[in-house]
């Protein structure tokens, strides 16, 4: 196992060098430079050569790439946009981040899974017919769209504020209170961000489901004469949420696209938002340190995907 | 199997005449499932709505209404009779610019798609054919690119290149590109080792050939089924991107961007968010429904 795993982090390594390279190219090989929008086009030739310099900007490609690189790792790369370092910009919205994807995906799972379990469990039926249909309606929904007829529906409906990670100018709030208001300020989002993933999940839970009904064990386990619902549940139900945990990984970079829409539209403080407004102002270090960043989370979400199914599954041998 | 062979047993004791055919099976198949169907038919009539809407413009016939005909007295009017789907700011007919931007959606999306399709069968073929150390070194490079948050890979390249129609459409078919280019790997994989292929191989015939005319074909049916899947996500994908204001730009309209620009005035005038956005689910659910349907019949055809 520790082998396995060790290995699996060796060959994170050249993919990891990949996208440090296809995330610097992107942005330095595009037409247009940073410095129109950054500086004030009034100001002396000196001035931009001198800003050039201090972010290394007159030096050939490769030379960038590997002061880049060098910057990024020693933590002193900085912000083109207000100077300061690219990572303490990150990880000040890294967390906001990472609770609204940590519900979204809760959420998803909790939807999914009994949707897709339920429907497979009354194949053909009604039921079955309208969850499908819903699913499909789930993956086809435009996010943003949804995002603003809920916005809609609960500003104008019922009056409720939506939009922040919190309702401002309600000073004195007891615990409990102030509890709700953060809850219900993530909800809406994470529900957002989290339907394309809902309808998907539970259309892939009904396959494995039904792949796992037609098995031998289960014609044995019926034979014995057990009830339908211990087969479902105690046998069936099992086996088939197994191929699920690959799916965690293939969660994470719908889950990191999702955020720079649902983020902006809800103004949710996150690395979303920082990467559409770094994208907006040419922003070229935080830019890249958040596709750099976002990438790895993707490898490392694969990989844990992957040792989790060797932990569960005693039929998987890796060495 | 033995269903399907029934069925075709008692079909041809009706009609003798007729002999076995893999497309009547396919169509049969097909239309038994009523939400492919259903997806199929809808995609006809939008496709129709495009043509008709670009002859229209090619001509300047203005039915029903000139869709740049700014009417400054009826600035975001409610649908009524005269403008069924409202007015937007300008005080243009919300419907005929939906209709108008019928045509630049759906082509969003099937020019970014033949753009990933091309790109995937070609990295997807080559690696499966030739293997040996090819075959890791692109594999490696799609693990990379899957690897990228796409819609933030676009949103960024899109924003450097500056938005306009051709742009946004080839970069969204350069990230797309990615599934197709492995599942045909796996595909050539497996058919390269049929007895086949190595007779023409071993009679000389070139490896482009072997490849494109021989190899190719046989993995059609996944290409077609990714490539419909791919239309779908693609729209999604413009939409997205003219809503965060760097997809196909104002003044020609297409549903994202009338989108964008009513979410401006979204509390004063829902028809401008809901009738665009309704249009771009019902077209994604079509292609989606018609893709699951093709995939289908493709996998019970006999």
């Amino acid at each position: 196992m520790t082998t396995y795993i060790i290995r699996r982090i060796l060959q994170c390594i050249p993919t990891l060098f990949g996208i440090t390279v296809i995330s610097f190219l992107m942005i330095n090989i595009a037409p247009g430079g940073p410095i129109g929008q950054q500086l004030d086009p009034k100001v002396s030739p000196a001035v931009i050569e001198q800003w050039e310099k201090n972010f290394h900007l007159n030096e050939p490609l490769h030379k960038q790439y590997g002061l880049w690189l060098k910057d990024l790792l020693t933590g002193e790369l900085k912000s083109f946009k207000d100077g300061r370092p690219v990572i303490t910009k990150i990880l000040e919205r890294l967390p906001a981040t990472i609770l609204l994807s940590v519900i979204s995906t809760i959420i998803t799972f909790s939807i999914a899974i009994p949707l897709g379990v339920f429907s497979a469990s009354h194949r053909y039926s009604m039921a079955d017919h309208a969850t499908t249909f819903l699913a499909f309606l789930g993956i086809s929904m435009p996010s943003f769209w949804l995002a603003y007829m809920l916005i809609l529906l609960f500003v104008k409906g019922f009056g409720l504020p939506v939009l922040g990670d919190r309702t401002f100018g309600l000073p004195g709030l007891g615990v409990s209170a102030t509890f709700f208001d953060r809850a219900w300020h993530l909800l809406l989002p994470s529900l957002v961000l989290g339907i394309g993933g809902i309808a998907w999940l539970s259309r892939y839970a009904r396959g494995s489901m039904l792949e796992v009904l037609e098995q031998d064990y289960i014609r044995t386990a019926r034979a014995k004469g057990l009830a339908e619902d211990e087969v479902r549940y105690g046998h069936a139900l099992r086996n088939a949420l197994l191929p699920l945990i690959t799916i965690f990984g293939f969660l994470i970079p719908s889950l990191i696209s999702g955020a720079v829409i649902t983020e902006t539209i809800f103004a949710w403080p996150g690395i979303g938002r920082l990467g559409y407004d770094a994208v907006m102002s040419r922003d070229y270090p935080t830019v890249m340190t958040l596709a750099t960043i976002s990438a790895v989370l993707v490898l490392l979400g694969n990989l844990i995907a992957d040792v989790l199914y060797a932990v569960v599954d005693p039929r998987i041998r890796y060495d | 199997m033995t269903e399907n062979a029934l069925i075709n047993e008692s079909d041809m004791s009706e009609q003798p005449s007729r002999p076995y055919s893999p497309y009547r099976d396919f169509f049969r198949q097909f239309r038994k499932n009523k939400l492919a169907v259903f997806g199929a038919g809808t995609l006809l009539i939008l496709s129709l709505v495009a043509f008709l809407f670009w002859i229209f413009s090619i001509f300047e016939v203005h039915f029903p209404c000139d869709p740049t005909a700014t009417e400054l007295v009826a600035q975001l009017q409610g649908p009524s009779r005269q403008h069924p789907f409202g007015t937007d700011q300008l005080g243009r007919d919300v419907l005929a610019r939906m209709a108008h931007g019928t045509r630049i959606s759906l082509l969003v999306g099937f020019v970014a798609v033949g753009v990933a399709i091309t790109v995937g069968v070609l990295i997807g073929s080559i690696a499966g054919y030739f293997g040996r150390w090819v075959d890791p070194l692109l594999m490696r490079f799609v693990d990379v690119v899957m690897c990228f948050p796409t819609f933030f890979l676009i949103l960024t390249v899109v924003a450097l290149l500056k938005p306009n129609f051709w742009n946004v459409m080839i970069v969204i078919g350069l990230t797309g590109w990615t599934g197709t280019a492995r599942f045909v790997r796996a595909e050539i994989l497996s058919i390269k080792e049929r007895d086949y292929v190595k007779a023409i191989e071993a009679v000389g015939a070139k490896r482009r050939k072997i490849i494109f005319k021989h190899i190719l074909p046989n993995a059609l049916a996944p290409v077609l089924v990714s490539a419909t899947l791919g239309v779908a996500g693609a729209i999604l994908t413009e939409a997205g991107l003219s809503f965060l204001g760097f997809g196909v730009q104002p003044p020609r309209p297409t549903w994202g961007n009338i989108l964008a620009e009513g979410r401006l005035y979204i509390f004063d005038a829902w028809w401008l968010t809901l009738f665009p956005g309704l249009a771009i689910l019902l077209t994604v659910l079509s292609f989606n429904l018609f893709g699951e349907g093709l995939r289908d019949a493709f996998s019970r055809r006999a």
